[in-house]
C-alpha cells in the first residue's frame, strides 16, 4: 500500500514539473518564433517513406529514409 | 549538407529519398544583450536508414557526416543493398553482413572522413565533424551492427527508439529529452 501511496505521489509530481505552463512572457516568445521555411537541399525528396518504397519497386533502387529532429524543410532543424 | 550538389546528384541516382520528422527539434535561444541573440539547434539527432523496397531495413547510419563521407558510406551501402537483394537466402546474407562476415569493408574505419577534409580544407568546423564521423563509424555502428545481426527482419518504425537510444543517447519518449534535470535543478535552498 505504501508503495502505491509513493508511485501515486512520485507520478503526481513529475506530472506537475512536466506539465507546468509557461509564464506568459515565455509563452509569448515561444509564439512570435517563427520557423522559417527552406528548400531541402538539392535532393528529389519523396512525400514519405511508403512513397519511396512504391517508388523503389519499380526503379530497384533502394530506399533512404532520413529520420530527424524537426523538419528538413524549416530554417531551424 | 543536402545542399552539396555531388552528394544530391549521386542520392538522386542511386537511392529512392525521403525524409520523417520524429518530434519537434529544440530550438535554443541565448540572449548575451545589447541585441545580439544566438539561435540554434542541437546538431547530429539524425539517422539514415537504407531500405529494401518493402521496407525492411538494410542498415542504418546514426549521427551527423560531412557530405563526402556521408556518400562514401552510401556507396558501400549500396553494394550491401545489392548484395542482400541477390542473395539466395537474404537473412543469411543480412546477418553475414551485420556480424562482418563478409568481404564488405569492415566498419570501424577512422579514415572515413578523410575525404572530407581534403576535399573542404582544414578547418575548425571540419574537425568537429571529422570527430563526428570517427564516433559514428567506430562506437555508433557497431551497435547499429549488433542491434540488426539480431533481427530477422525490421522496419524503421519498429526500431527508432531504440536506435535514438542506444546509438544517439536521446530518449525520444521523454518530453525533455533527457534534459529535464539540468534544465530544472536549482541550488540547494533556493
Amino acid at each position: 500500500m505504501k508503495l502505491f501511496v509513493r508511485l501515486l505521489f512520485l507520478f503526481a509530481f513529475s506530472f506537475t514539473v512536466i506539465s507546468t505552463p509557461p509564464t506568459s512572457a515565455q509563452a509569448e516568445s515561444v509564439c512570435s518564433f517563427k520557423n522559417r521555411t527552406v528548400k531541402p537541399g538539392l535532393v528529389h525528396w519523396h512525400k514519405n517513406f511508403d512513397d519511396a518504397c512504391a517508388a523503389s519497386k519499380s526503379s530497384g533502387k533502394p530506399v533512404i529514409l532520413f529520420q530527424m529532429l524537426g523538419h528538413l524543410d524549416q530554417e531551424f532543424c | 549538407m543536402f545542399s552539396d550538389k555531388k552528394l544530391a546528384k549521386y542520392i538522386n541516382a542511386n537511392f529512392e529519398p525521403c525524409w520523417e520528422p520524429l518530434r519537434p527539434v529544440p530550438i535554443l535561444t541565448v540572449d548575451f544583450g545589447d541585441g545580439r541573440v544566438l539561435k540554434r539547434t542541437l546538431h547530429g539527432n539524425i539517422a539514415s536508414y537504407i531500405c529494401e523496397a518493402n521496407g525492411q531495413v538494410i542498415d542504418i547510419l546514426p549521427g551527423i557526416y560531412g557530405p563526402r563521407s556521408y556518400e562514401k558510406c552510401l556507396q558501400g551501402l549500396l553494394s550491401v543493398a545489392s548484395f542482400v537483394h541477390t542473395a539466395k537466402d537474404r537473412d543469411a546474407a543480412l546477418r553475414a553482413y551485420h556480424m562482418g562476415k563478409t568481404p564488405f569493408p569492415g566498419y570501424g574505419s577512422t579514415t572515413i572522413a578523410e575525404p572530407e577534409i581534403v576535399a573542404l580544407g582544414g578547418s575548425k568546423f571540419l574537425n568537429d565533424i571529422r570527430a563526428d564521423v570517427i564516433n559514428n563509424e567506430t562506437i555508433k555502428r557497431p551497435v547499429i551492427h549488433n542491434m540488426l545481426a539480431q533481427r530477422h527482419s525490421t522496419i524503421p518504425a519498429d526500431i527508432t527508439n531504440e536506435v535514438y537510444k542506444r546509438t544517439l543517447g536521446l530518449d525520444l519518449t521523454d518530453p525533455y529529452l533527457g534534459l529535464g534535470d539540468a534544465l530544472s535543478c536549482t541550488f540547494p535552498g533556493e
